[in-house]
């Protein structure tokens, strides 16, 4: 039975309320699909028990947490946009002249999802250190705690290791899993990201809407796909936290749908590669090439 | 013959031909020989009509990014 509108807005305020994410009245149809994956998850005949149970102020903290959860769009493939990380390549390629080799170059992922960003970001890096010395940290940040697990875990199934990854990336970065035995194939069911491309990654649950500190200054932060389920006011707001951690000369990613029109007079719009990134000015000022 | 037997028969013909190879195999030792034998790429099952695709046009030069 489909949710009526009331129903619906219930739900979507109530997720706006937790994690800033607007639920418009356009994209109702794909809340109620995410509803309809929460009652089944707990067991429930459907939407309309949850919203009975929600009017009956019977929803527990761990059932919202799951609602929230859920609510998070957790799209994700390896190396998606090539052209970003060819960006990202082209990026620290610029950052280490006139560095030591020893410096390491940080990098954020402040919305890490199920870890593919973050392990492709890995072996792109694996990739530039197989010619010369390169030093990085990659800090991986989501706000839910399944997909931080599932990050940490670097286990994927043969599907999600066939979005992005060529077969010879698949071979080099990761072990196999879960080999059946005695069948005929020996087939492969899950596969684990090698234990040396996790090397130099740190994980740790954060609400970019909460206030944050201790974590440093980065030279890249990705926030991909994230801003967009944002209000105006919400993304002003993570937009200027990222910068305060960004250093001077360093760069913001955000989705290809994404743009900081209106919501940053201090980022520098940059097109690099075939995407869009966007420039810390340093103190000098040298290099802009628009200012938003 | 199967998918590696006929990627050794076009190779064999000096035919400049990209190749995708479909395989049950899943095993490192089976992606590895079928990368040797000079497939451009290899879809391992499972897989859907998407990842077929992009893999092919990665292939052919014609993804989009």
């Amino acid at each position: 039975m489909a949710l009526s509108k009331d129903c619906l807005k219930h739900f979507a305020d109530l997720i706006e309320q937790s994690i800033g994410i607007v639920y418009g009245e356009t994209n109702y149809y794909q809340l109620e699909t995410r509803l309809e994956d929460v009652s089944k998850l707990l067991g429930m005949s459907g939407p309309t028990e949850l919203w009975e149970k929600s009017q009956r102020g019977q929803l527990t903290a761990p059932m919202k947490l799951l609602l929230v959860d859920i609510a998070t769009n957790n799209e994700t493939s390896f190396f998606r946009d090539p052209n970003v990380f060819k960006a990202i390549r082209s990026i620290v390629e610029q950052s280490r002249e006139g560095q030591r080799a020893e410096s390491p170059f940080r990098v954020w992922s402040a919305a890490c999802s199920s870890g593919q960003e973050i392990y492709s970001l890995a072996m792109l890096f694996q990739e530039i250190k197989d010619q010369r010395p390169f030093f990085y940290n990659i800090h991986a940040s989501d706000i839910s705690d399944r997909m931080l697990r599932r990050a940490q875990d670097g286990i994927y199934t043969q599907l999600e290791v066939q979005r992005g990854l060529s077969a010879a990336q698949l071979g080099k970065y990761f072990r196999p899993q879960a080999m059946t035995p005695g069948s005929a194939s020996d087939a492969v069911k899950t596969w684990e990201i090698h234990p040396d491309i996790r090397r130099g990654l740190t994980f740790q649950k954060l609400n970019l809407l909460d206030s944050w500190t201790g974590l440093g200054q980065f030279q890249l932060i990705l926030c991909r796909n994230v801003l967009i389920y944002q209000s105006v006011e919400n993304k002003k707001k993570v937009i200027t936290k990222l910068n305060e951690h960004l250093e001077a000369g360093g760069y913001i990613i955000l989705g290809g749908a994404e743009s900081l029109i209106g919501l940053s007079d201090t980022l520098e719009y940059v097109a690099l590669e075939g995407a869009v990134v966007y420039r810390k000015p340093t103190q000098l000022g040298v290099q802009e090439k628009r200012v938003i | 013959m199967d998918g590696l037997a006929a990627l050794l028969a076009i190779r064999a013909c000096h035919i400049d031909l990209p190749t995708v190879i479909v395989t049950t195999k899943n095993d490192p030792e089976s992606i590895r020989k079928v990368l040797e034998k000079d497939a451009n790429e290899c879809v391992m099952k499972p897989f859907t009509k998407d990842i077929l695709f992009s893999k092919m046009g990665q292939v052919l030069g014609t993804e989009v990014a």
